[in-house]
């Protein structure tokens, strides 16, 4: 997860395409396979975008690069991330850390969180991904995967 | 939360709590209401931003403080954590509502949701046994079907293929 943000270095539309690749892969709901291009194409529909699964597809393999501003906002939002998730470093690397503590919260079976608390900073849900890690450990579960 | 001074009394009074020489005992008494082991533990966090939490699951619940501030800090922390729980607050929480507002600003709650729901695994469950059960009815069906007319009746066998058929139509 941590390789989809900061790499500086790497070609900008190489970024586009994994991060569009991580999405589709680890966006979905439990128990069921990723979302098609099709569905994809089918949620921007919805909210008023306008994306055909076909080009999806070749984003996807990158045969196509440089989408518009909007089918990046519009991608983005389909899975529910930040628009700015393909286009600001911050932003991305805050929504990938904020994933990652859903998920972490979620595969240690925690039904419910009580805080006490005044906004979350990143450090600060870097200090609740530890306390999930110590309650997997408490309740007797191998170490979070991915 | 109570909203007044005075409401104070008749909360604890209704919760009809132990006599306890320190607020870290009372886990006993959760225990004792919940069925789930309390635990307290020590965890530094980030200073003046969050000062407990609570970590609840289907055998505990995790309460850590921060042990950089004073005993009695701690205390009241603790006790603000075990006071969610008598309160029943654990209880009933949609996925929605299982993490606090603002624990991933940045994701579309909608997300947050679909990643938290229990329903998964459970209604997937539910469904596996009401179409297994759905099998076996069909093949009770069938056998008697089949028992009531002798082996290789062609005619006999289209129509019990024809009832089962129309059965599943039906549903």
């Amino acid at each position: 997860m941590d390789d989809l943000s900061g790499r500086a270095s790497a070609d900008e539309s190489t970024v586009f395409r994994e991060r569009l690749n991580w999405l589709f892969e680890h966006v979905h709901p439990p128990k069921r396979g990723p979302y098609s291009n099709k569905e994809v194409a089918a949620k921007i529909a919805g909210f008023g975008g306008s994306l055909s699964d076909s080009y999806i597809s070749l984003l996807r393999t990158g045969k196509r690069v440089n989408p518009s501003d909007d089918a990046r906002k519009w991608l983005a939002r389909s899975f529910g991330f930040p628009e700015k998730f393909f286009d600001d470093e911050e932003v991305a690397a805050a929504a990938l850390q904020q994933f990652a503590a859903v998920k972490s919260v979620k595969q240690a079976g925690i039904e419910s969180v009580f805080y006490r608390m005044i906004g979350l900073s990143s450090d600060s849900i870097a200090a609740v991904l530890k306390e999930v890690d110590r309650v997997r450990e408490l309740e007797g579960l191998p170490p979070a995967s991915d | 939360m109570w909203s007044s001074r005075r409401q104070q009394p008749e909360i604890l009074a209704q919760l009809k709590l132990p006599q306890v020489a320190s607020i870290r005992d009372l886990r006993h008494e959760e225990t004792r209401r919940t069925g789930r082991a309390v635990h307290i533990e020590a965890a530094e966090t980030v200073l003046g931003r969050r000062c407990g939490v609570c970590y609840v699951t289907e055998n505990a619940f995790y309460i850590f403080y921060d042990p950089r501030t004073s005993r009695a800090h701690q205390d009241h922390v603790i006790g603000h954590e075990i006071a969610h729980v008598l309160l029943g607050h654990h209880e009933a929480r949609r996925p929605s509502e299982a993490v606090p507002q603002g624990f991933a600003p940045l994701l579309d709650p909608a997300l947050v949701e679909m990643m938290l729901a229990r329903s998964s695994y459970e209604e997937a469950e539910e469904h596996d046994a009401e179409l297994l059960a759905s099998y076996l009815y069909g093949r009770v069906i069938e056998h008697r079907l089949r028992n009531a007319s002798p082996p290789g009746d062609d005619t006999q066998e289209r129509i019990a293929h024809t009832l089962l058929s129309r059965r599943e139509a039906e549903r």
